[in-house]
C-alpha cells in the first residue's frame, strides 16, 4: 500500500485525511515542519499533503526541502487561506496541487490517487531524456532520420541551388515553411531576402497589393505608393504559402513574373523587373482545382517543375521519439524547467501510437504543453490531452493512406468527425476541449463552426453551390474543398457522409 | 426532528464534503472542540494587550478549526480579522471581533454538541 505524509498542526486533518484515503494509502503524520521533514528524510512516501502554515516553519520552505530530498515525490499544498498570490507561488515551487480547506473528500481521494500514480509512473527511467544541451547545440533545421524524410533532404539538396521555382505539398503541420527557409539558406539567394506571404490570409485585394504593391490613388484609401513584396525581395526568395488560396486574378499576375520577372503595381504603368525566386506551397489538390476551373493549369505547370513533398508525422512514425526530444529540449530550456528529466516509457508509447491529424506542430504544441504543466520531472501519461490517451489506433502508422475519418467511434472523435452540428453544441465543445486539454482547441473548434455554416447555407441553397460560395464570399473551389474536407454529401438533401 | 437530522440540515455542506459521512464530522468535531477556548483566549488576549500581529496566529488556526464545520459565513469573518491583525489595524480588528464574536462562540458551542453526538454514539 502506499504511503502518504500528511504535515498539519490540525489534528482533525489527520483523521479525515485517514477516513478519505481508506483503502487508497497508509498515513503517516507530522504536526511540525520539523516533525515532517524528519520522517520525509528517513521514509519512503508516495505524496506529500502539506500545509502551509505550519507553527514553526512556513510550508514553502518546507516543500522546497523536501524537494532537495525527493525531486520525484509529489506534494500536495493545503491551506485554509486560498488566495491568488499562494496559489500561483506553491505552483510556481512545483507544487503537484494546491487543495484549499475545507477539504472535500472525494476530491482529496482523486488527488491524492493521481498522485501516488503519477509518482508511480514517475519513478521508472525516462524514456527519452530531456537534454538542454541538445537544444543549444542543434543546428539542425530538420528533425527525422525516417526515409521519406531523407527524400525531403535530398530533394532540397538538389534543387536548393537551381534558380527554379519549388512547389512544396503536404497537410498542415508538416513544416512547409520549414522547407521553404531550408532551399533559401542552401541557395545562391541565401544573402538576398526571404519573405513569406499566406495567401489565404489576406483578401483577394489586398494580397494583389501585398504580393504587387500599388500606386498612391490606386483605389480608395490608397494614400500612397506601396512597394510590393516582389520588388522587395528582388534577389531573394518569396515564399507564396496556402497559394491554392490565390485569386485567378492574382494567378494571373504571378504567373506572368514566374514568366518573364515582370510585373505593374496596382494602377501603374510602368513595367517593373524583378528577379525572386518562388517557392509555393499547399495542402490543397491543386490538379483537381484545375479540373474544375478554380486554378490555372499554366500557373500550376510553372510552379511544379520541382515539388517536395512532406510526409504526414503518421508515415514516420519512427521519428517520432526524436522530434519529441527535440521539442522537450528546448521547450526545458525556455520554460527554465531544469528539473525535467524527461518522458516516460508509457508516455511515449502513446505518443508514438496517435494519428497526429496537425504533424509536427500539433506534436510539438503537445510537448511544450506537458512541460508548462508538468510538476514532476518526467512527463507522464495523465498529462497527455484525453485523445491522445484514449488513443489505441496502431493500424494508423501502418496505413499512410488512412484518413481521421478512419477513426474508430469508440475514440474520442476529432469535432469533424462528431454527428452533425446543430450549432447549439459549441459551449459544449469548448468545454469538453478544455477538459481534455486540447492543443489544437481553435481548429477544432473553428471546424465545427465552418461544418455548421456550410450544411446551414447549402441547406438555404438547396444545394447549389454557386449560390454557397456567393453568400459564404468564399469561391466555388474553396467551397468545394470545404465540402470534400467534411465530407458533405448533396445526393438527397445536404448532410454529412457516414 | 431528531437529532441526526438537525446536524444533517446544519451542518449540509459539511457533510456533502465529507462524502455523507456524518461520523466522520463529529469525529473531527470531538477532536476540534477541545482546543477551541484555547485558541479564543489566545486571541482575546493579544487584543487586551493591544497586539495586533500576535493576534495573527491564533486566528489563522481558528479559522482552520472552525471551516470545516462552518456554513454561515464565520471562517470568512475570521479571514477579514486575520487581514486587519496582519496589516496592523488594531481598532478594525477589535471591532470586527466584537461584531462576530458572538457567531464565533455559537459555532464553537454546536461544534461542540457535535462532539458530543460523537461521544453518545
Amino acid at each position: 500500500m502506499p504511503t502518504v505524509l500528511v504535515i498539519d498542526d490540525d489534528p482533525s486533518i489527520f483523521l479525515l485525511v485517514r477516513k478519505a484515503l481508506d483503502g487508497v494509502a497508509d498515513i503517516e503524520t507530522a504536526a511540525t515542519a520539523e516533525e515532517g521533514l524528519n520522517l520525509a528524510s528517513k521514509r519512503h512516501f508516495d505524496a506529500v499533503l502539506l500545509d502551509i502554515v505550519l507553527p514553526d516553519r512556513h510550508g514553502m520552505a518546507v516543500f522546497c526541502e523536501i524537494h532537495e530530498l525527493d525531486r520525484r515525490l509529489p506534494v500536495i499544498f493545503m491551506t485554509v487561506e486560498a488566495a491568488s498570490k499562494t496559489a500561483i507561488e506553491a505552483m510556481q515551487l512545483g507544487a503537484f496541487d494546491y487543495l484549499a480547506k475545507p477539504l472535500a473528500v472525494k476530491h482529496l481521494r482523486t488527488l491524492v490517487s493521481r498522485a501516488i500514480q503519477q509518482r508511480e509512473l514517475a519513478s521508472v527511467p525516462v524514456a527519452i531524456v530531456a537534454d538542454e544541451d541538445l537544444a543549444k547545440d542543434s543546428g539542425e533545421l530538420f528533425i527525422g532520420r525516417s526515409t521519406p524524410m531523407l527524400e525531403v533532404f535530398k530533394a532540397i539538396g538538389r534543387v536548393s541551388k537551381q534558380d527554379v521555382p519549388v512547389l512544396i505539398r503536404g497537410e498542415s503541420g508538416t513544416g512547409k515553411e520549414l522547407v521553404a527557409r531550408a532551399l533559401y539558406q542552401y541557395s545562391h539567394r541565401s544573402e538576398g531576402p526571404f519573405l513569406a506571404v499566406n495567401c489565404a490570409a489576406l483578401p483577394d485585394n489586398l494580397l494583389e497589393s501585398e504580393l504587387f504593391g500599388h500606386e498612391k490613388g490606386a483605389f480608395t484609401g490608397a494614400d500612397s505608393r506601396r512597394i510590393g513584396k516582389f520588388e522587395q525581395c528582388n534577389n531573394g526568395t518569396l515564399f507564396l504559402d496556402e497559394i491554392g488560396d490565390m485569386a485567378p486574378i492574382v494567378q494571373a499576375k504571378v504567373l506572368r513574373v514566374l514568366q518573364d520577372q515582370r510585373f505593374e503595381r496596382i494602377g501603374g504603368n510602368n513595367e517593373l523587373k524583378t528577379d525572386v525566386r518562388i517557392v509555393a506551397a499547399t495542402n490543397r489538390p491543386l490538379e483537381k482545382m484545375v479540373a474544375d476551373g478554380d486554378f490555372r493549369e499554366d500557373l500550376l505547370y510553372r510552379l511544379n517543375a520541382v515539388t517536395i513533398e512532406l510526409p504526414p508525422l503518421r508515415d514516420r512514425p519512427n521519428d517520432i521519439p526524436m522530434l519529441i526530444q527535440h521539442f522537450l529540449s528546448q521547450a526545458k530550456s525556455e520554460f527554465s524547467k531544469p528539473d525535467l528529466e524527461g518522458v516516460s516509457p508509457e508516455a511515449v508509447s502513446l505518443l508514438k501510437r496517435h494519428s497526429w491529424p496537425g504533424n509536427v506542430r500539433q506534436l510539438r504544441a503537445v510537448v511544450r504543453r506537458c512541460v508548462l504543466d508538468t510538476v514532476l520531472p518526467v512527463l507522464v501519461p495523465d498529462l497527455l490531452p484525453e485523445s491522445i490517451r484514449a488513443d489505441q489506433m496502431p493500424e494508423l502508422v501502418e496505413d499512410s493512406d488512412a484518413d481521421v475519418r478512419t477513426l474508430p467511434t469508440d475514440d474520442p472523435q476529432p469535432i469533424a468527425n462528431l454527428s452533425e452540428p446543430n450549432g447549439r453544441g459549441l459551449p459544449d465543445i469548448v468545454d469538453r476541449l478544455f477538459q481534455e486539454r486540447s492543443t489544437d482547441m481553435y481548429a477544432e473548434t473553428i471546424a465545427y463552426a465552418e461544418r455548421y455554416l456550410l450544411l446551414r447555407v447549402l441547406r438555404e441553397t438547396d444545394g447549389n453551390q454557386s449560390k454557397a460560395a456567393e453568400i459564404l464570399g468564399i469561391t466555388r473551389g474553396k467551397l468545394r474543398d470545404r465540402i470534400a474536407t467534411y465530407d458533405i454529401r448533396l445526393e438527397s438533401g445536404v448532410r454529412i457522409g457516414e | 426532528m431528531n437529532r441526526t437530522s438537525n446536524i444533517k440540515q446544519r451542518f449540509a455542506a459539511a457533510i456533502e464534503r465529507l462524502d455523507g459521512d456524518v461520523d466522520l464530522l463529529c469525529e473531527m468535531a470531538a477532536i476540534t472542540a477541545p482546543d477551541c477556548p484555547a485558541v479564543l483566549e489566545q486571541i482575546e488576549s493579544s487584543l487586551g494587550q493591544g497586539e495586533c500581529e500576535s493576534a495573527a496566529a491564533p486566528l489563522h488556526k481558528l479559522k482552520g478549526m472552525l471551516s470545516t464545520f462552518d456554513a454561515d459565513g464565520v471562517a470568512l469573518e475570521i479571514q477579514e480579522m486575520l487581514e486587519h491583525a496582519r496589516r496592523g489595524h488594531l481598532q478594525e480588528l477589535r471591532q470586527s471581533f466584537d461584531q462576530h464574536q458572538h457567531e464565533i462562540v455559537q459555532l464553537i458551542d454546536e461544534i461542540r454538541g457535535l462532539a458530543g453526538a460523537s461521544q453518545q454514539s
